[in-house]
């Protein structure tokens, strides 16, 4: 059966996912607003050549992360009090966050891509175009950090 | 348990209703575009204007067939607007597919269609708008003149009290550090500003004065400024007895602005605000020259909200006193009509005794660099390039570029000038310069090579197959003041991004990493034929370089592993660069168990006083405990004067703790203490809590 979607359909299902990619990217809010949008928009230049859904959504997480690389550098983002608090995220898990998005981007990006969606290192590996023997040090690294920062709190593998 | 916590955390994070229904429209009217306007005559006099440009420009990538709707990715130059109408009809989707479009709400979300999709009965139709096509427009002359230029509008508050005010009366000759900045003759703002007798500090919304009087330092005030304590910090500029505040996300009716607040600091213990000028937007940057404030919001538009008979929906509002007005039709700096922007980049020029707005200028579109100096403001954005357009023998390109605008400042007067493109993405504003009339550029451009082709049968729509994205590679382009390529080198550190970047007159450094730091410099002196005179390979990286004194360079950044890249502790670097062709790493200390600085991705949270010989920076290892780490450059190497403990929060202490002297203290505040040091002994003499 041949796989249809529009870009709206396609928002309506995965604007969560990619927003929610964004923000351990880039860590703030109007960053990721912009890459939420330029995603769709780069998306609808694609959207006929989609195959089935995992391809979407590869190629999704594929154009977030690339969207994502240029833009993290306006410096005042930078000064933002820690996006827990921006983001209404209850205080119970926003340590946790906060821990994460501490973190330099590659490795919150694989900590991202492992504990929320699931990846594998290799899967990681093929998205970030690096490979998984990087990806697992960088695993490895910001598990390290999140012990540290974290203290009591496990951090499974 | 970490991995749930997290779950929970980031399960709980959604884009706002308001920019999910804006990102909607863009989305619904790029596809009705995509389908829609290929085919008219409109759409294929823009194409033959940009062609043009694309020529002039001097891009590579000319269109073989333009009749056929493709075209290349060129940047346009911008014409100003003539009316609130033609603008709108930019906007406005209905005006510019030509056809009824029907407004529907879906949980919540509000959308342009024309055609009501599969799952129908999730649909609530709201509305059906009843344009047509023609007369659409009339009757908006008289909008657009009556609408006031708001420069115009005098502030009676603010010149009663200018009469008053004595600038420079207390001007202090003491020696203190300033606010990091790039350009000579062009302040930057920050959250710490001094004079010497006075420390100033913005914390939220939040306004703490100190007089700087070694240990008999106190607290002379703090204010509580108009709104929350937002979840955005905003800047200051001090100048004379006036401080000027720009505080961004001051929020009425959903809609952002930054405020520009002048107080009169005559008195530090009870500061006098003189005026309140509110721009449209989400802060951006913002930069003084002379007398004049330049500040860039980023300001968005509600499509779905836009009312043709009300420019104030649809263009960006300035608010004076309270009083909100759209700004004029002739600031307004438009693309051609088949963009689906619904972004301004605002442009205020504030005075800054009064904060009288003295011009504005509103370019369609986003910006995310801005670059200044005493003459010219440079704003960038990154354009994704997908190669689409591209003709048929091109078989590589730049995935990345950067849209560059130039706009010329003169006595708080903005004029924008035009539009160009260097290829390749830049980081910074360190990343751009002017000098001599020329402006330029380092960049990081990733190559996407060998792209197969695919024809589709009927409408034969250009298919593109990414087949190889090449490795990275810096390089460096010179523009002239029509923003036309002159000269550029190619090619350069293959496989490796640009970190950081100093133009000093006709040379520029720049380092590129990987797994080591190549330190290249460039010669400059012939715009036309830059050439690279030297590369120094050092482990590490630097994310900043300051000019220190004569001959040297100061580079701060990373250290890492020559084998694998992986980054390790804070680094310091003396480069000598007395011969620009055999730069040296003279120097290097390696700050152990410190792998974090705010001062790696802001230039002003680093403190670089070569008079003084003195090197600050916040640092940290397991962002619990945070020092501030000075040190001085011997001219042997890096001697640590002082590692000193900083109180407060630790994750604000993270980010907005600054360092500054003043004669022969030292200051350190965060947000909560001002810690006082004795500039030789650094013991602490005094501790100011607010």
């Amino acid at each position: 059966m041949e796989y249809k979607i529009s870009a709206t359909q396609a928002f309506e299902k995965y604007s969560d996912m990619v927003y929610r990619l964004a923000i351990a990217r880039v860590k703030n809010k109007y960053d990721a607003d912009d890459i939420l949008q330029e995603v769709f928009l780069r998306f609808i230049k694609y959207k006929d050549k989609v195959g089935n859904e995992e391809h979407l959504k590869a190629l999704l997480i594929r154009i977030t992360i690339n969207c994502s690389k240029s833009l993290m550098t306006s410096s005042w983002f930078k000064r933002t009090e820690p996006l827990s608090e921006s983001l209404s995220v209850r205080d119970e898990y926003s340590d946790t966050l906060d821990a994460v998005l501490r973190l330099p981007q590659k490795y919150r990006t694989v900590i991202h891509m492992h504990y929320y969606m699931g990846y594998s290192v290799d899967e990681i590996a093929k998205f970030l175009k690096s490979k998984p023997s990087t990806v697992k040090s960088w695993l490895y690294r910001a598990r390290q950090k999140l012990k540290i920062d974290l203290k009591g709190d496990e951090v499974n593998v | 348990m970490f991995d749930k916590k997290y779950k929970n955390a980031m399960d709980s994070i959604t884009p706002d209703n308001d920019t999910r229904e804006k990102i909607l429209d863009s989305i619904i009217l790029k596809e009705e575009l995509k389908k829609h306007t290929s085919f008219t005559p409109t759409w294929r006099i823009a194409v033959a204007c940009v062609a043009c440009v694309a020529l002039i420009l001097g891009i590579v990538f000319v269109p073989k067939d333009i009749f056929n709707g493709k075209t290349a990715n060129a940047p346009q130059t911008l014409s100003v607007s003539k009316s609130y109408g033609e603008i709108y009809k930019i906007i406005k989707p209905e005006e510019r597919f030509g056809y009824k479009v029907k407004k529907v709400i879906k949980r919540g979300v509000t959308l342009f269609t024309d055609k009501i999709a599969d799952d129908e009965e999730y649909y609530i139709i709201e509305e059906e708008s009843a344009i047509t096509n023609d007369g659409a427009l009339n009757g908006n002359a008289s909008i657009n003149n009556g609408a006031a230029r708001p420069g115009a509008t005098t502030n009676d508050n603010a010149a009663n009290v200018n009469g008053s005010a004595k600038p420079g009366a207390t001007t202090s000759d003491k020696n203190f550090s300033n606010t990091t900045e790039q350009v000579e003759g062009v302040s930057e703002a920050d959250i710490v500003k001094t004079d010497g007798e006075h420390i100033y500090y913005l914390s939220g919304n939040e306004l703490s004065i100190f007089k700087a009087e070694g240990e008999k330092s106190t607290l002379v005030s703090k204010s509580t400024l108009d709104g929350e304590k937002y979840d955005l910090y905003g800047d200051m500029f001090l100048k004379d007895n006036r401080l000027i505040l720009l505080q961004p996300n001051f929020t009425v009716d959903n809609t952002n602005y930054v405020s520009v607040v002048i107080y009169d600091v005559t008195n530090p213990g009870s500061p006098q605000k003189i005026s309140t000028t509110r721009q449209e937007g989400w802060y951006n940057s913002s930069r003084m020259v002379g007398d004049y404030i330049y500040l860039i919001s980023d300001c968005r538009i509600n499509i779905s909200e836009a009312k043709k008979d009300d420019p104030s929906t649809f263009v960006p509002v300035i608010g004076i006193n309270g009083i909100f007005e759209p700004v004029p039709a002739d600031s307004i700096y438009r693309y051609d009509q088949d963009s689906y922007e619904n972004r301004y980049t605002v442009i205020g020029a504030y005075n800054y005794k009064d904060g009288a707005m003295s011009d504005t200028a509103n370019l369609l579109g986003g910006t995310e660099n801005v670059y200044c100096s005493q003459g010219n403001i440079i704003l960038t954005k990154t354009e994704f390039n997908d190669g689409e357009d591209l003709p048929q023998d091109v078989d590589e390109f730049s995935q990345n570029n950067t849209t560059v605008s130039r706009l010329t400042i003169n006595k708080g007067q903005i004029e924008y000038k035009t539009t160009g493109s260097v290829e390749g993405v830049l980081e910074n504003q360190f990343y751009i310069d002017e000098h001599n009339g020329y402006f330029r550029f380092v960049t990081t451009v990733t190559t996407v090579k060998n792209i197969k082709r695919d024809f589709e049968n009927d409408d034969s729509e250009v298919v593109y197959i990414i087949e190889e994205v090449d490795d990275t590679t810096a390089r460096l382009t010179v523009l002239d003041s029509e923003l036309e390529k002159v000269g550029e080198i190619k090619d350069l550190a293959k496989g490796e991004r640009v970190y950081s970047v100093r133009f000093m007159g006709d040379t520029a450094y720049f380092v590129t990493f990987r797994q080591t730091d190549p330190l290249f410099s460039a010669d400059l002196s012939d715009p036309k034929n830059p050439k690279i005179l030297g590369e120094l390979k050092i482990p590490g990286f630097s994310e900043y370089m300051y000019p220190y004194g004569k001959g040297l360079l100061l580079g701060f950044g990373m250290d890492a592993d020559e084998k694998t890249g992986i980054t390790g502790d804070l680094k310091l670097s003396m480069f000598n660069i007395n011969d620009p062709k055999n730069v040296t790493e003279d120097d290097k200390t390696i700050i152990k168990d410190c792998s974090y600085s705010p001062a790696l991705s802001n230039h002003k949270a680093m403190l670089v006083h070569v008079g003084k010989n003195l090197i600050g920076f916040a640092a940290t290892e397991d962002y619990y405990n945070v020092k501030y780490m000075l040190y001085e450059y011997t001219g042997k190497g890096f001697n640590r004067k002082a590692e000193l403990d900083i109180k407060g929060d630790y994750k604000n202490a993270m980010v907005d703790v600054r360092g500054l002297f003043i004669e022969n203290q030292f200051y350190v505040i965060s947000n909560e203490a001002l810690q006082v040091f004795d500039i030789n002994t650094f013991k602490q003499i005094a501790n100011i809590n607010f």
